[in-house]
């Protein structure tokens, strides 16, 4: 990287996320500090960073969720930037202005953009602002005679959602009348217990529909680009478990015109550093609606990295370090076909149970168009502090059905012992018609796959 | 199995025997070493007087970076004995050994302390907390130093207890 004040990084994260950005920072020449709670303390990324410090005990609240603690880490090993991952403190606007306060540079977007897009009430409202789709809804609900009332103008099915976070947390579908009394009680209680803020708003649900989201990048020297589309659609429990590039579902015309308002959207809230712009497709009708934007890197970046070939946490430095994109949109192409499989270590047979313990067996594909992202080893004590997620495995075809063959031979080369993993549950996936004829739902595992699978297992 | 069992002397050794035992070789005029083995388990301590330390490089904490290093190296773990007590840092921040800057420090090597007696601070973005002695003793080492980064976990200072 060309002469910048840029020189060491902070990761303020944990698992395959730190040791991506560990190797990205790598790759640029930038020095690496970790900051490890006790349990992380033994971790690949602690291996890999130049230093790891020990911010605290095991539990997040103690350890990764520290914004003094993790700035004073920063600030004490003589780092000038600090990158947040994704989850933990990666999308809290007083977390940046905090970073900003201390000198230090946050490895994403500006407080603003992320405040304005953190409350999602305010980001639907800033989308219609810009001109962009939003599914028919409600604002915060005040009461439930409001959510009653706004119910009956949506029309049902309808679904409640927390203002102040998503990942499904705060959501409850509410299919008539009689059902919005229990539904709103229950979905205020999960958003105040998620996110310490009970607020609740209504939109229209729509029953067929499938996840698609456009991954936009911004430089501090006003360009802005977008790398096109991944399809998220394969999820339970709101949570993204199979995710693709492209989307299997979109045309050219409904490409271009979604990038746009993702373009349109990231403009508006003056957008810099990597951001994705959620859409609710419907299938029925081919509409889409603005869902929602996450202000961070997101778990399933490397599909579009695989497509497109651009590597966006090494942007995201570069960016941070005041240059520009390496790119401009008229180079961005789209390649091939990526998928990736998000293996957690979880009994799936057994409703999605975690599963903590010692990795005594790790047997991994290799290949050419195979990409392994993980903080796994042989002998790896997956502790049960975090979530569950151990690899992401992610695979590279000439077109969709070569890369859904990949991933088949991937997943059956794919060998763990000591944990109970998803594995087994992405190989059925892979082998079911729905996914392969690329005319799943968002509700597809949750109402038709599973269902099914768990009976034959 | 054989009629003609071997009985064998079953000794279960405690931490406070081994407490005992490390005081009485320190405290012998003419002993350097100390070797015991019970069944599977083996004690064995060498003890160096004073007049031999004086001789070797300091060993533990005391050659700390600076707070804004070169390269990202740390201050490495010093060896701490079985009776001693060592103060652990209760969260990663900058530590003080003095109330403000100029003001003589909490304590130094051989100073008696009180349970609850104030050794340092840590400072966390310019939020300070006191630092306490968990047990009445005298100070050994103090293998953090001014000024410097410690982690979570991380000894500070060492007491003996009395």
């Amino acid at each position: 990287m060309p002469e910048t004040k840029l020189k060491r990084v902070f990761v303020a994260n944990r698992g395959e996320i730190a040791v991506r950005v560990i190797a990205a920072c790598r790759a640029l020449g930038l020095e690496t500090v970790l900051g490890v709670s006790e349990a992380d303390r033994d971790s690949l990324g602690a291996r890999l960073a130049d230093r790891a410090v020990c911010i605290g005990p095991p539990a997040a609240a103690h350890s990764y969720l520290r914004p003094d603690i993790l700035i004073a880490a920063a600030k004490g090993t003589g780092c000038q930037a600090l990158h947040p991952g994704y989850g933990f403190l990666a999308e809290r606007a007083d977390f940046q202005r905090m970073c900003a306060a201390a000198d230090i540079v946050f490895v994403g977007p500006p407080a603003a953009a992320i405040e304005a897009m953190g409350d999602k009430v305010n980001a639907i409202a800033i989308a219609k602002r810009v001109g962009v789709p939003t599914i028919p809804g409600s604002d915060r609900l005040q009461s439930e005679d409001d959510a009653r009332a706004l119910a009956q103008a949506i029309g049902y099915p309808c679904l409640l959602k927390a203002s102040a976070g998503g990942g499904g947390r705060g959501m409850r579908i509410v299919r008539s009348e009689e059902d919005l009394a229990m539904a709103f009680a229950s979905a205020r209680a999960e958003a105040q217990a998620a996110f310490g803020d009970s607020t609740v708003y209504l939109e229209k649900f729509i029953e067929r529909a499938r996840h698609i989201e456009i991954q936009v990048i911004g430089d501090l020297h006003g360009n802005l680009c977008h790398l096109f589309e991944r399809d998220c659609s394969v999820q339970r429990r709101h949570q993204k478990l199979v995710e693709e590039a492209p989307s299997p579902a979109l045309s050219p015309i409904q490409r271009a015109e979604m990038a746009e308002t993702a373009l349109a959207l990231a403009r508006e809230v003056g957008y810099s550093g990597a951001g994705t712009v959620e859409f609710v497709y419907d299938m029925d009708d081919g509409r889409f609606y603005f869902l929602e934007m996450n202000t961070r890197i997101q778990v399933e970046h490397p599909v579009t990295e695989m497509v497109t070939g651009i590597d966006i946490v090494q942007e995201q430095l570069r960016i941070a370090a005041g240059q520009p994109l390496s790119f401009r949109q008229a180079d961005v192409t789209i390649a091939g076909h990526a998928i990736e499989c998000r293996i957690n270590a979880e009994d799936a047979p057994r409703g999605f149970v975690p599963s903590p313990g010692r990795v005594t067996r790790w047997r991994v594909p290799a290949g050419p168009d195979v990409r392994l992202d993980t903080h796994c080893y042989e002998g790896y004590l997956v502790p049960p502090f975090y979530d569950s997620m151990i690899a992401k495995l992610i695979v590279r075809g000439e077109g969709r059905q070569h890369a859904l063959d990949q991933m088949s031979a991937a997943l059956a080369a794919f060998a763990v012992e000591g944990v109970a993993t998803t594995i087994p549950f992405h190989r059925a996936v892979l082998a079911h018609e729905d996914f392969r004829d690329g005319r799943v739902t968002t509700r597809w595992v949750e109402s038709e796959f599973l269902h099914n699978w768990q009976l034959a297992a | 199995m054989s009629s003609l069992m071997q009985r064998e002397m079953s000794y279960a050794l405690t931490y406070k025997d081994v407490v005992d035992i490390l005081r009485l070789v320190r405290e012998s005029a003419h002993c350097q070493s100390f070797e015991l083995q019970l069944g599977d388990l083996k004690l064995s301590i060498t003890y160096r007087c004073a007049s031999d330390a004086a001789n070797e490089a300091p060993h533990a904490g005391l050659i700390a970076p600076p707070a804004v290093a070169e390269k990202p190296e740390r201050a490495p773990e010093p060896k701490i004995g079985l009776d001693v007590v060592a103060v652990r840092a209760p969260m990663l921040g900058t530590f003080y050994r003095a109330p403000a800057p100029g003001e003589p420090p909490y304590v130094e090597v051989g100073d008696i302390v009180e349970e609850g007696d104030t050794v340092g601070l840590i400072d966390v973005m310019k939020l300070f907390t006191q630092i306490t002695a968990p047990v009445s003793g005298r100070v050994v080492e103090i293998p953090a130093e001014n000024g410097a980064l410690v982690e979570y976990g991380q000894p500070l200072v060492l007491i003996e207890p009395l």
